[in-house]
């Protein structure tokens, strides 16, 4: 078989409210996923090959509620909380626009939507992956996959659930057969680096096994898209 | 394990400090505004361009995004999400920056204590995932409850001069309430020539956007209610008098806040007319707050149905009738208490309101906003930042004596 070619390509997915899904019960914040696997690399007209339907997310763990509280409280970084990024190294962050962003372009796998073959239960203290795939710059290399640029759907609401959507394409051009058994966002924050210039960091928010817990197959030359859903139910 | 929850919590003191009275329920709605902030925050909306238009507090559609940066390449402090208030009157002024060339990026406008964080209110009206306002705002003072509507703010004095409504041609005078009430309705002087039919009186909010100079333009500010006055009602010979329009729906009107009054008589046509009665002078109408170099005074005019306004001197006679529900002294909106204890986390969100009105308070409603943030473009630009609401709940009937306090908490916690 030939190896598939270095193709990304990514599209963004606006959530249609008839289509929203209710997995988060009512009072509360959370998110579904959503798996699929097509055929080809960031095709979106694939054959899908594989589907874990939308999921209720188990997973924030600390970081979210640290971040969200330092924005909340409106903390200087001398007193705000220190939190530990996805290196293992922990810091006061200076509550800057970047916190929270997701939008991680092409082959950037150091935040937005990641994928992992980890299998340890979440923790709340997780800060990481437990077994991040990386980014396959350079085709096939195995136990890899092309990262795809994160797109969002805008938000919606149904009369019961407000929400909006995060998409990645991770597409395995690897040479072999990858099973996802998990997935997170990894977000960017700023931390008070010397003087005024901020260094960019990054921290994780959610960490989710695959639902089954066997993961998702996805085979040499095939794409698995990753959909998370924030949504608030009342 | 599960999504985040969030437990809102309500006490009642009494003059002694003993509590009298305490409520636990599951907050059931955080609302799409909580969404729409997480949404510019990860998909950094609006940087490069766009951005993501919300309505805020004032029920006006506003852009809101993530880009409070410079091209410098720097980062700096954001007030997006930020909660956190200090009590009483007064203003924060939300996070501008300076970049590593001296430039400072400054902050457009202010937002009022009392409008930022937790907020409570007397409506009961069911909670929507959509709701942008509360029901009936309860806002910061000592002033009891109206039982019947009274006047609030008003321009009466001494009228010059018409100007004509009619068709595509209307009218439109700001105000900025001295008081948070429940607007009623809305009395205008005036007369007809003709036939002027119905005529319309709608309340906007203002399109506090900058550089789309605060007017009530239609299609980007909301009608927040309406009320008409039937054409028989009006008399023929100038400079007639005050009549009422009665909102179909009663609207909150928020301390500190612009909101305009709109005139039209849509089946209008030359010679079928009403005549607003306005004074010419300039600043004749003193606003009580003010928020930008517009605030003295704003009456507006318009040929083309709103679409565009065209600002002139002197007021248009008004009045404007409501209801408080009395008013607490409200303290600052606490941030603090950060918690993550494996397996779980939390922090809480707390604020007091002491009733020194003299008489009894009944809340019925409580809720969040927050600040979101929208970059004008760069230094000589600044940024805009504004309360959006986040958090809509019903606590059922809650009466606060005078002398009592009560104290509302929200405690949001994940468990994995």
């Amino acid at each position: 078989m030939k190896n598939p070619e270095f193709n990304l390509k990514h599209s963004s997915l606006v959530i249609n409210p008839n289509d929203i899904v209710p997995l988060v019960t009512p009072g509360e914040v959370g998110l579904t996923y959503e798996l699929t696997v097509r055929d080809g690399l960031f095709s979106p007209n694939g054959r899908v090959i594989n589907h874990v339907p939308q999921q209720l997310s188990k997973s924030f763990v600390q970081q979210f509620m640290q971040l969200w509280f330092m924005h909340a409280a409106h903390l200087p970084d001398s007193l705000s909380t220190k939190i530990k990024m996805t290196n293992g190294t922990s810091h006061q962050c200076i509550g800057s626009f970047l916190d929270f962003a997701a939008n991680a372009g092409i082959g950037d796998a150091n935040f937005g939507l990641v994928v992992g073959t980890g299998i340890g239960a979440p923790t709340i203290t997780d800060f990481q992956l437990a077994a991040i795939i990386q980014h396959d710059a350079t085709p096939p290399t195995t136990g890899r996959m092309q990262y795809g640029a994160v797109s969002f759907g805008a938000p919606a609401a149904d009369p019961t659930t407000s929400q909006f959507t995060i998409t990645r394409n991770f597409a395995n051009a690897s040479g072999g057969n990858i099973t996802v058994t998990e997935i997170g966002i990894y977000v960017q924050t700023t931390y008070l680096f010397y003087g005024w210039l901020p260094g960019y960091y990054y921290l994780m928010t959610v960490r989710d096994l695959v639902a089954g817990g066997g993961g998702i197959l996805v085979s040499n030359g095939q794409t698995l898209t990753v959909n998370y859903r924030p949504q608030s139910v009342i | 394990m599960s999504a985040l929850k969030t437990t809102l919590t309500i006490e009642r003191f009494g003059r002694s400090g003993r509590l009298l009275e305490q409520r636990k329920q599951l907050s059931r709605s955080f609302t799409i505004g909580l969404l729409e902030g997480l949404y510019v925050a990860h998909g950094q909306i609006g940087y490069g361009g766009g951005g993501y238009i919300a309505v805020n507090l004032d029920g006006v559609k506003t852009i809101i995004d993530a880009s409070v940066r410079d091209n410098v390449n720097n980062a700096y402090g954001s007030s997006n999400l930020r909660i956190g208030s200090p009590g009483s009157i007064g203003c924060i002024e939300p996070v501008g920056y300076e970049n590593n060339n001296g430039g400072v990026y400054h902050q457009k406008q202010q937002i009022l204590n009392a409008d930022l964080g937790i907020l409570i209110g007397a409506g009961s009206a069911a909670v929507t995932p959509t709701d942008r306002r509360m029901t009936q705002l309860i806002g910061h003072g000592q002033r009891p409850p109206d039982v019947a509507p009274v006047m609030f703010e008003n321009y009466t004095d001494s009228d010059t001069d018409d100007y004509v409504i009619r068709g595509t041609n209307w009218g439109a005078q700001a105000f900025i309430p001295y008081t948070t009430h429940q607007l009623t309705s809305i009395w205008i002087k005036g007369w007809r020539t003709g036939s002027c039919g119905v005529t319309t009186v709608a309340l906007y909010g203002s399109d506090e956007v900058a550089g789309a100079n605060h007017t009530p333009t239609v299609g980007t500010c909301n009608v927040l209610g309406s009320g008409t006055i039937d054409e028989a009602t009006w008399g023929t010979v100038s400079p007639g008098a005050l009549q009422e329009a009665v909102l179909t729906t009663p609207v909150d009107v928020i301390a500190g806040h612009r909101y305009f009054i709109v005139v039209s008589c849509p089946t209008g046509s030359g010679g079928n007319q009403l005549q607003w009665r306005y004074n010419s002078t300039a600043y004749v109408y003193e606003m009580p707050l003010m928020t930008n170099a517009y605030g003295l005074q704003i009456r507006d005019t318009s040929n083309d149905s709103g679409a565009s306004w065209t600002r002139n001197n002197g007021a248009f006679l008004f009045q404007e009738f409501g209801q408080s529900a009395g008013e607490f002294q409200i303290g600052g909106t606490e941030v603090y208490n950060l918690v993550i204890s494996d397996p779980t986390g939390s922090f809480d969100i707390r604020r007091t309101f002491f009733n020194a009105c003299g008489q009894t308070i009944t809340v019925n409603e409580c809720g969040i906003a927050h600040v979101q943030q929208h970059d004008l473009g760069g230094a000589a630009q600044g940024i805009q930042a504004q309360a959006f609401m986040c958090a809509h709940d019903l606590t059922g009937t809650i009466t606060i004596d005078d002398g009592q306090l009560l104290v509302v908490k929200y405690t949001p916690s994940i468990t994995v």
